[in-house]
């Protein structure tokens, strides 16, 4: 690992330092800069609010699905976010058993990223569905009505399983990680007379004094919730594509949904992590010492790889189409490249396919204004990925008869941009509120790369 | 419990007791006991306060309410009846026959009442030829009884001097009657009504105009007066429109006559085409359409031959020419070959000379057994009288007369209006003879094409009362309105057909402060009887007339058996041949009109939902798609495709059509197998006045028409560079390739059964569904299914299906549990076409069932899939995966009408909130309702017991419904027919709605598209009339063509 050569941590930092740096933004009040930010998420937030109630209040109507096109942005979004959430799990679990220490510097925010993802795409099924009061009976709990159970066939219903144990897991991954931080400014609090952070931070540290049995336990019960969640990696997306590759509508039926679902996840929740890490390193410019160009260049690589694994995915259903011999499927795929949303389809290609191979170039994977813009493509491909899958295969199936347009209304826009506010107002509160970076896990490779290291 | 807590007197009967108190039966014990254990949502508490589970519910409720900011079920106070009427059981559909009368057009009724309104109409079984078949509007009346916009009381116009509407102020019928007694008596009192087949109503109202010094003048858009008149040819005079007798024909050819649909006796013309298209029983009636615009019936023949109005008397005579020298018969008839041009290369067409001889040597060798028909609206164009004479003439010479055509026995009677009374009318109000006309049942004003003329005339009328139900076009120039009972409130009798009289019978009394226009007839003659007096006297008469015919003894007797049948049939024997009537009129030698350059052919026609435009105001009639068009809520100028090319116009481009003495702007729409030269416009549109639904829907066009001529008219067209979306509810018009409907001809029929079907193999890993009771199925034969459309309404009726609006169906959210697919094949110019009811095919491996998160669309042990509507939350998935797409979801509250558009609403039947998912149930409540019927007469279920709504009210006997598991009954023996094929086989999903291939009449090979062959290409498919992108419904069909890969 020619990584390994580096140091991860920039400007030879001594632990005091680090955990100067990281808990010093915690707990100076906050800046003018992050303000704005906040307060523009927030106000995107409101809108979101108002947007959501309408289409609660009045009905689903307001949206732009329609018959034949029964799913719509909810779901596309929805899917968008799961995606996004992807990264989190993948970053603070999978390479952590694969002992990749770069991951420290990006971990905990890759994870709060995940979660507020989640939560995102958690509002969308239930707004989407007809009568969100009730969206609680796709879960299994004993009820009143007789033997009425949920139907354990529906895709819709492994969703629900697998989003909130994805979501459950990543909470508890993500606050077992804080435990350590919280206990470090508890006591920064202590020290400073701070008596209502000391109470907050008190609480959260679960009594932490950083023993080495505390410690012992820690990294168990780290190494088993890493363990727990690494296949949640391939299951949520897995669970979700089964959605679509369970139903019999061409252009869902097909069995490379699941890895080609995971694939996009990863590509774009790292896509995402790159926007968020670039945004950081602009908001606090002392994170660039954490967050370094290496990290970036790595995430970069992965993309590159997804990307690419996403257009053989593309590639493969092409082939596949033709090869079955089903004319539905055959012109599921035709109409979905040059279809009356060819637009959608060539939009995901260039984004998706075609701009991540600027990362060939070291010097682009190495330059923080390009891999933001590519970053921020990648999401947007990733987007129309979900549209061109839910929208072009619903709008033309087996009956001409019954094709039929899908356009996006206010609200579809609504919704869309209004979940940003959501995801973002969480993130900036975290970054505000939380320790950004793993004071605890930064330490341990504060020597890596460093002569006569450890 | 109930045993125990002592309600019984005697206390001995208590076995066990729980204290001496109860023992000894003590009333403040009972009272405790009550207490305890009755805390059910029925118990009242004395004492006042909230039960403890009240306190729950509240609680539950306010959070609830709290939490969402939305009343889901408001509270409603049922009132139980406290003495129940007599014919009344809660719960249980009362039935009653009644008549359907439309200008002119008689159906029998059976109205379906619960708890004393009227939910839907039926036809009614004794009505004949027509049984229980009832067309579009038939079944929409219902829906004008609870019209919202219907005016409640009398109401005064008080007009100014140009005769216009200041203002309208209620006023009562004492008032209004002491006003209008004393104008009426200064005499010249006239009455003009529409085609009013009833003998009681019409010798009052001539009795009124007797007293008064005025006459009685039955007027209706559909007059047919010229048809009839020119029967003298044949000798006859005083001619009733005659009877088609399809069952005896084996070959019609029907020049511009949309006889299936939009012409008189269409129903009975459906049914009999019904029987007569089945090719298990015989090779099918061949039916040839020539016709400038695209009919209903048109999309039904197995031959079209596409020309402009212009061109039908050239082309009629160039047959008649033909089949006359073939058959040695002399005539004077001429065909001005010059009008069958090209007009493209300006020689004479040889494609339609060609088709001329054919049609000629068809017609011969169908001699006897041949039908020609050319009175449709399309052909009442300058020539109709002379095109008339060579119809006459042909249908002579060949012996259709009296064969296929029923001009004495029993033709219709019911069509009465006359064009040239009318204006004998108006020329009478010109001169001042009329001083007060009353107009009833008729909105001329909006009907009468010359408007200006006779709103000139009518200022010059004194008094103008109406009886309309609203403050239309009519009303607002009318002095007084005083609306008339709906004709479900009232009584009346009708004639039909000559001999077949029915009884209409009010099925609910007057909602609103309405009366008979006959009974103020009587008052305003200061007759003593009432109009049911006058009825019964009518009926009396007839049966003392033919009192052995009715085998009753007592007038009473035959009253009652009338009252439950509806229709006394006097008719006698109606099929039997008489011989042709000589022809003995002569031709005159015409030439025929030609278009200018760049002018083009309009001709009116009448959609089959709107019609003249009475019932505009009834929403499931704007939002039912057209048959052939599949548009909603609007008219429009329908153009050929080429015109559309060569003038660069798209669907929904407004363009100014001028006339020669009217202009409108209209949308354009293109019509695949239009003639290029000919454009079409629908009239009932542009309603003003006729309440919310109508007004402002479409354009009225009427003022096109010159005096009666409504076919051929001049007019020319140019882009305005406006353009408005036309809501479509099917945006593509191909099948590409795929098999959906198959056809073949009767020949390869013949052959193979099976001809046209490609069967695949499919196999499945699991074992099917065992169904040991009923498997309830359905048979729709695509060789009979029409594509009327009637089937829709009703099943919008019978199911409480909500209208969504134009706005809605442009996002493609029609809420139609039955729908008509509409495809095209062959070139846009000259299509075939095919229609395909689709509803929900309860598949036995159905798609939608195990996608369902909460199970809320359920499999039954009779093969039927169930929705459990209160267990929906609507996430659409169900909808995503039914391969035919047929399920429906209430986006919004649809289900909220304004009142009392809710008392048309089935009980049976829940009625959706928002956010559920709903389609086809098969009637599900009529299955229920049938098994216990059987139940309670101790009985097996019989085929035939159970037809859901679409069955009943087919006019071509398509759709038939029953168990599949009784070998014995008519869907088990269709599904054994070779003709059955399931839709979309391929994905196995096996469907219990099966089809049948559409067998034509036709020497063309239509089978071969995916026969043994495989899945061949469909020649030219994918080109037809996909131009229109003005609406979001997906018609981008030029680039779908693909290669169908082999399976």
């Amino acid at each position: 690992m020619s990584l390994l050569e580096k140091p991860l941590i920039k400007g030879d930092k001594s632990p005091k330092d680090v955990t100067e740096d990281i808990a010093h933004l915690v707990e100076a009040k906050p800046h003018l800069k992050w303000l704005w930010m906040v307060l523009s998420a927030k106000s995107m937030l409101l809108f979101y609010m108002v947007v959501v109630g309408c289409i609660v209040g009045i009905g689903m109507g307001l949206m732009g699905v329609n018959h034949p096109v029964g799913w719509g942005t909810d779901i596309v979004t929805f899917v968008f976010w799961v995606g996004i959430g992807h990264a989190g799990t993948l970053i603070s679990a999978v390479l952590y058993l694969f002992r990749q220490k770069w991951r420290t510097s990006i971990a905990r925010s890759a994870e709060a990223m995940t979660v507020f993802a989640v939560m995102t795409a958690g509002i969308f099924p239930i707004i989407h569905t007809g009568r969100p009061w009730l969206a609680f009976w796709l879960f299994p709990y004993p009820n009143q009505r007789g033997p009425l159970w949920v139907n354990f066939r529906s895709p819709l219903l492994w969703d629900v399983f697998a989003i909130s144990t994805y979501a459950t897991v990543s909470i508890v991954f993500w606050y077992v990680g804080l435990v350590p931080d919280f206990a470090t400014l508890r006591d920064r609090a202590k020290k400073d007379g701070r008596k209502i952070a000391h109470g907050v931070f008190g609480a959260l540290s679960l009594g932490w004094r950083g023993a080495t049995a505390h410690w012992r336990h820690y990294e168990m019960v780290y190494l088993i919730l890493a363990a727990l969640s690494t296949p949640l990696v391939l299951s949520v997306h897995s669970i979700v594509s089964f959605d679509f590759a369970v139903a019999q509508l061409p252009g869902w039926h097909t069995t490379i949904f699941p890895p080609y679902f995971v694939a996009g996840a990863i590509f774009s929740g790292f896509a995402m992590v790159v926007t968020l890490m670039t945004l950081i390193r602009i908001a606090v410019p002392k994170f660039k010492d954490y967050v370094t160009l290496d990290h970036m260049e790595l995430m970069n690589k992965i993309i590159m790889t997804t990307g690419m694994l996403v257009g053989y995915a593309y590639a493969s259903e092409f082939f596949i189409a033709w090869y079955s011999g089903s004319k539905y499927e055959g012109y599921a795929f035709i109409n979905r490249a040059f279809g009356p949303y060819w637009w959608s389809y060539w939009t995901m290609i260039t984004c998706n396919v075609v701009i991540p191979q600027l990362f060939w170039f070291k010097s682009l994977r190495r330059n923080i204004p390009v891999m933001f813009v590519i970053s921020i493509f990648v999401n947007i491909g990733m987007w129309f990925e979900r549209y061109v899958i839910t929208v072009t295969s619903l709008h033309r199936d087996f009956l001409p008869a019954n094709w039929g347009l899908f356009d996006m209304t206010f609200y579809d826009f609504g919704a869309l941009i209004g979940s940003f506010g959501m995801f973002f107002t969480l993130f900036l509160m975290y970054i505000q509120f939380v320790p950004a970076i793993s004071i605890a896990e930064v330490k341990p490779v504060l020597g890596t790369g460093k002569e006569g290291g450890h | 419990m109930s045993n125990s807590t002592g309600n019984s007197n005697n206390n001995n009967e208590n076995k066990y007791w729980l204290s001496l108190d109860q023992w000894r039966n003590d009333p403040g014990f009972k009272e405790m006991v009550d207490k305890e254990f009755q805390s059910s949502p029925l118990s009242e508490e004395s004492q006042g306060g909230w039960a403890r589970r009240d306190f729950l519910k509240l609680m539950g409720a306010s959070l609830a309410l709290g939490s969402f900011g939305c009343v889901r079920r408001p509270i409603q106070k049922i009132v139980p009846y406290v003495n129940r009427p007599r014919d009344i059981v809660p719960g249980v559909s009362n039935f009653y026959a009644s008549t359907f009368q439309n200008g002119g057009e008689v159906t029998g009724l059976v109205v379906r009442t619960r708890e004393g309104r009227p939910i839907k109409m039926e036809g009614n079984e004794f009505f004949p030829e027509v049984g229980e078949a009832l067309n579009i509007q038939g079944q929409a009346h219902i829906l004008s009884l609870y019209d919202p916009d219907r005016l409640t009381k009398p109401v005064e116009n008080l007009l100014n001097t140009e005769r216009t509407n200041k203002d309208t102020v209620s006023t009562d019928w004492a008032k209004a009657d002491k006003f209008l007694s004393s104008k009426f008596s200064q005499g010249g009192a006239y009455v003009l009504s529409d085609s009013n087949p009833s003998k009681t109503s019409r010798e009052i109202i001539k009795s009124f105009a007797t007293k008064f010094g005025g006459e009685y003048v039955e007027w209706s858009p559909n007059s047919y007066e010229a048809f009839k008149k020119s029967f003298s040819v044949l000798g006859a005079s005083g001619e009733s429109l005659p009877r088609l007798r399809i069952d005896n024909a084996d070959y019609i050819f029907s020049l511009g006559t949309d006889f299936l649909e939009t012409s008189y006796g269409a129903l009975a013309n459906s049914k009999a085409w019904g029987r007569r298209r089945d090719p298990e029983t015989g090779e099918p009636v061949k039916l040839v359409q020539a016709e400038s615009l695209m009919s209903l019936t048109g999309t039904n023949s197995d031959r079209r031959v596409i020309l402009s109005s212009n061109q039908y008397l050239a082309f009629i005579s160039q047959i008649a020419i033909k089949v006359a020298s073939s058959l040695g018969v002399s005539t004077n008839l001429t065909s001005d070959k010059s009008a069958l041009v090209n007009k493209a290369s300006r020689q004479e067409d040889d494609a339609l000379l060609k088709e001329a001889s054919k049609i000629a040597s068809e017609l011969i060798k169908h001699k006897e057994k041949s039908l020609v028909l050319a009175y449709g609206s399309q052909v009442k164009n300058e020539d109709y009288e002379e095109i008339q004479k060579v119809a006459h003439f042909l249908n002579s010479i060949l012996g259709a007369d009296g064969s296929t055509l029923d001009y004495s026995q029993s033709p219709y009677v019911s069509y009465r209006g006359s064009d040239e009374g009318l204006e004998k009318l108006i020329g009478l109000m010109n001169k001042g003879v009329v001083k007060s006309l009353v107009i009833h049942d008729l909105n001329i004003v909006y009907l009468y094409p010359q408007r200006e003329k006779l709103l000139k005339a009518l200022k010059k009328v004194k008094t103008v009362v109406y009886t309309g139900s609203h403050n239309d076009e009519t009303g607002s120039v009318s002095h007084y309105i005083l609306p008339d009972d709906h004709s479900l409130e009232k009584w009346n009798e009708y004639e039909s057909l000559k001999g077949i009289y029915t009884v209409q019978q009010p099925t609910i009394s007057p909602l609103y402060d309405t009366r008979s226009f006959e009974a103020g007839l009587l008052k305003w003659i200061g007759s003593e009887k009432t109009w049911f007096d006058s009825l019964s006297e009518t009926w009396k008469s007839r049966y003392n007339a033919n009192k052995s015919a009715s085998g009753f003894s007592t007038f009473e007797e035959f009253w009652v058996a009338l009252l439950q049948k509806g229709v006394w049939d006097l008719s006698g024997f109606r099929n039997s041949k008489k011989s042709a009537r000589p022809f003995s009129g002569s031709f005159k030698s015409t030439r025929s009109k030609k278009t200018k350059e760049g002018h083009f052919e309009l001709s009116l026609y009448e959609k089959p939902a709107i019609g003249s435009g009475k019932y505009a105001n009834v929403s499931w009639l704007q939002e039912l798609p057209d048959p052939v068009s599949k548009v909603v809520w609007d008219n429009y100028l329908t153009i050929s495709p080429s015109t559309a090319e060569k003038m660069h116009l798209n669907t929904g481009d407004v363009v100014l059509v001028k006339g020669e003495s009217f202009k409108e702007e209209l949308p354009v729409y293109i019509q695949p197998g239009q003639d290029s030269h000919t454009v079409g416009a629908a009239l009932g549109y542009g309603r003003k006045g006729a309440g919310k639904v109508a007004d402002g829907v479409g354009k009225s066009v009427t003022s096109f028409a010159k005096g009666f001529v409504s076919s051929g008219l001049d007019v020319s067209f140019s882009k305005t560079g406006k353009k408005i979306e036309i809501a479509n509810t099917q945006g593509h018009h191909t099948m590409d390739g795929r098999q959906i409907v198959t056809e073949t001809s009767y020949n390869e029929y013949k052959k193979d059964e099976s001809s046209g079907i490609h069967k695949h193999k499919v196999f499945s890993l699991w074992s099917k569904h065992k169904y040991t009771g009923h498997k309830w199925a359905m048979s729709v034969d695509l060789s009979k299914c029409t594509g009327c459309s009637a089937c829709v309404v009703a099943c919008q009726s019978e199911n409480n299906i909500p209208v969504v609006g134009k706005k809605h169906i442009l996002n493609g959210r029609e809420m139609h549990w039955i729908r008509i697919d509409r495809y095209y094949s062959g070139s846009p110019e000259s299509p075939r076409t095919v229609h395909q009811p689709v509803m929900c095919q309860h598949c036995d491996n159905a798609p939608c069932e195990t996608v369902c998160p909460v199970l809320a669309t359920v499999h039954s042990s009779e093969g039927t899939n169930d929705m459990v509507y209160n267990r929906c939350v609507g996430t659409r998935y169900c909808s995503n995966n039914c391969p035919y797409k047929v399920r429906r979801f209430n986006w919004f509250n649809y289900s909220k009408v304004q009142s009392p558009l809710n008392m048309a609403l089935n009980p049976e039947v829940t009625v959706r909130s928002r956010g559920v998912m709903e389609k086809c149930t098969f009637c599900i409540h009529k299955i229920q309702d049938g098994k216990a019927k059987a139940k309670m007469e101790k009985r097996d279920l019989k085929d035939g017991d159970i037809r859901p709504a679409c069955e009943i009210t087919c006019g071509s006997d398509a759709i038939v419904f029953g168990d599949m598991n009784d070998s014995s009954s008519k869907v088990s023996k269709k599904f054994a027919e070779g003709r059955t094929y399931q839709l979309l086989e391929e994905i196995n999903v096996v469907p219990s709605v099966r089809y049948m291939t559409r067998v034509l009449n036709t020497e063309e090979k239509l089978a071969g598209h995916h026969g043994s062959a495989g899945h061949g290409e469909e020649k030219g498919h994918g080109k037809s009339g996909d131009d229109d992108h003005g609406h979001k419904k997906d018609s981008h069909a030029k680039e779908t063509h693909h290669e169908g890969g082999a399976h």
